[in-house]
């Protein structure tokens, strides 16, 4: 043989085609994530591709409510140094590249859980990084939905309690249906050794986890976090769409928006089919729900846990909507 | 035919009702009979609406009767002249405290609360000077923090309904500023002794009106 190198060639290429890499065969790009309670824009892809995703694990001192004289403050293990993490959007078909890295400051060993992952431990058994280790993984997304993911590194009760979980959106090939306004909402409990309201600083009650009763139960990571200068704005007209999530660790949630009845409820994170007319959805601890309804009535409009006496403990959030009355719909006759 | 006149004041023998719109007569008339104050309704009015209006008035549940009253607080003035206070604090209590005083149990049971929040080294110094401050709980509450936990309790409560006050943190804290300041000025130091008589005589008015309610 003169010149092998076509003929060797064109080996590699039949070879290669019958055993396609992911970065061959699909478009890659990095997922776009954004912190609560902002979102992604929509997937608006036809094939599926390859997601990178990087995430950090890291331990940060953070407020979890505002205080009269001093914050409250806590030591939260996060993704990305947010509670809850990173808003992950990808497509029915993906497949997701996802890199984790424990920055050598950290003081324990961290992994991931994604619900929407099939195989052990969702990605847990494939990710579990000491400080200083980078793991990197593929995993398919086989089934559209609303999913939570969060560390499940040992003690995964601690991990969870912590601060460690976001949501991760697998949207169904054609997309989810046009939304106006898209807010990621996710609840979870906080155990702490101090009561309710300490100023300063306060530190994990494993005891009070344990007996399930939470000293704080809140939206996005604190207190007041979707209150005054966080409240969510949307304006009259606009169809809204609440991706809200549950991260427990322990209790059921009973989400309501006060003055508005869901248009559409995906519910427990489902996308293949939704119910309409409903006004409180149960969301597991663990779970989701995607809630859809038209703003129709300008005002604050309450987004409360209905296990009402938890708004006391920081379950609530405002969304205003701006626009013109409709007293048709809603007025004060005397 | 009623004439519209202007409303009489409101004093002794006043019946908080509208017939002391019917004319200024009835105003100069405080501490003026039951009797007459009738007589001149059922004269000016058509006796059947006179009838309804006498009717009325022995109805009325404030006839007679002291103010309802959850605590001895309540009985107390739901005012206090705040010129004498510095700035920041007036605008407090014209622009926080009496709106959102309405969603706490009332002005009047916050002004006339036995609680005093002081911090360390006053305390020391009021338990110096002032040691009856300490004597009864039920008369003057002296703590480190009760009014930041009063206030604290509210701002745990956000509007469901849109109709009451959103309490911001930066107005939490101005009110709370407020309540500590308005404690330490009314209920101790000089006027410790005038603070004490007052509750006391809450306290007293308190179980004369629960008694009239048991008996009732």
């Amino acid at each position: 043989m003169k010149n092998p190198a076509p003929l060797l060639a064109a080996a590699v290429l039949a070879a290669l085609s019958a055993f396609p890499p992911p970065c061959l065969s699909e478009d890659v790009e990095t997922a776009k994530l954004t912190f609560a309670p902002k979102v992604p824009p929509p997937v608006n892809r036809k094939k599926p591709a390859t997601v990178k995703v990087a995430l950090e694990t890291n331990e940060v001192e953070g407020m979890l409510m505002p205080g009269l004289g001093e914050n409250t403050r806590y030591q939260f293990w996060t993704f990305n140094g947010r509670v809850p993490g990173p808003f992950i959007r990808a497509r029915e078909g993906d497949t997701l590249e996802l890199t984790l890295t424990n920055p050598k400051t950290s003081a324990m060993p961290h992994n991931i859980d994604l619900h929407a992952v099939t195989g052990p431990g969702g990605g847990a058994a494939v990710t579990l990084a000491a400080p200083g280790e980078t793991k990197v993984a593929r995993f398919k997304m086989l089934n559209s939905g609303l999913y939570v993911y969060h560390c499940a590194a040992p003690p995964v009760t601690d991990h969870i309690a912590n601060g460690m979980y976001g949501l991760i959106l697998v949207e169904p090939p054609g997309g989810l249906p046009p939304a106006d306004r898209e807010f990621y909402v996710m609840q979870s409990e906080f155990y702490t050794k101090e009561e309710f309201g300490h100023e300063g600083l306060v530190t994990y009650s494993h005891d009070k986890a344990l007996e399930e009763e939470p000293t704080y139960v809140v939206f996005n990571g604190r207190f007041g976090s979707l209150m005054e200068e966080g409240s969510l704005k949307a304006k009259v007209g606009e169809d809204v769409r609440v991706y809200f999530g549950n991260a427990g660790p322990n209790k059921i949630s009973s989400f309501h928006v006060i003055g508005a009845i869901f248009d559409r409820v995906y519910r427990e994170g489902g996308v293949r089919e939704a119910d309409g007319g409903i006004q409180t959805t149960l969301v597991p601890a663990g779970g989701s729900a995607i809630v859809d309804f038209k703003l129709k009535v300008p005002g604050n409009y309450t987004l409360v846990d209905h296990a009402i006496f938890r708004l006391e403990k920081g379950a609530v959030g405002l969304l205003t909507a701006e626009g013109p009355e409709a007293p048709e719909i809603y007025k004060a006759v005397k | 035919m009623m004439t519209k006149r202007r409303p009489a004041r409101r004093g002794k023998g006043c019946f908080g009702c509208r017939c002391l719109e019917l004319g200024p007569a009835m105003g100069r008339w405080r501490g003026g009979s039951f009797i007459a104050y009738i007589s001149v309704i059922m004269g000016r009015l058509k006796i059947p609406y006179g009838i309804a209006l006498f009717v009325m008035i022995l109805a009325a549940p404030s006839f007679g009767r002291e103010p309802k009253a959850g605590l001895p607080e309540d009985l107390g003035p739901a005012e206090i002249d705040v010129s004498s206070y510095p700035r920041e604090y007036r605008e407090t209590y014209r622009r926080i405290f009496l709106p959102v005083a309405r969603f706490m149990g009332g002005p009047a049971r916050l002004l006339n609360s036995p609680l005093i929040e002081l911090d360390p080294g006053l305390e020391e110094a009021q338990r110096a000077r002032r040691p009856e401050l300490f004597s009864d709980p039920r008369v003057a509450l002296v703590s480190r923090d009760g009014w930041r936990r009063r206030v604290d309790e509210f701002r745990r409560r956000p509007p469901c309904c849109g109709a009451c006050p959103v309490l911001s943190l930066k107005d939490a804290q101005a009110l709370w500023r407020f309540l500590v300041y308005d404690s330490i000025a009314r209920k101790t130091g000089p006027r410790a002794g005038a603070w004490l008589r007052h509750r006391r005589a809450l306290l007293e008015r308190f179980e004369v009106v629960m008694e009239k309610e048991r008996i009732r």
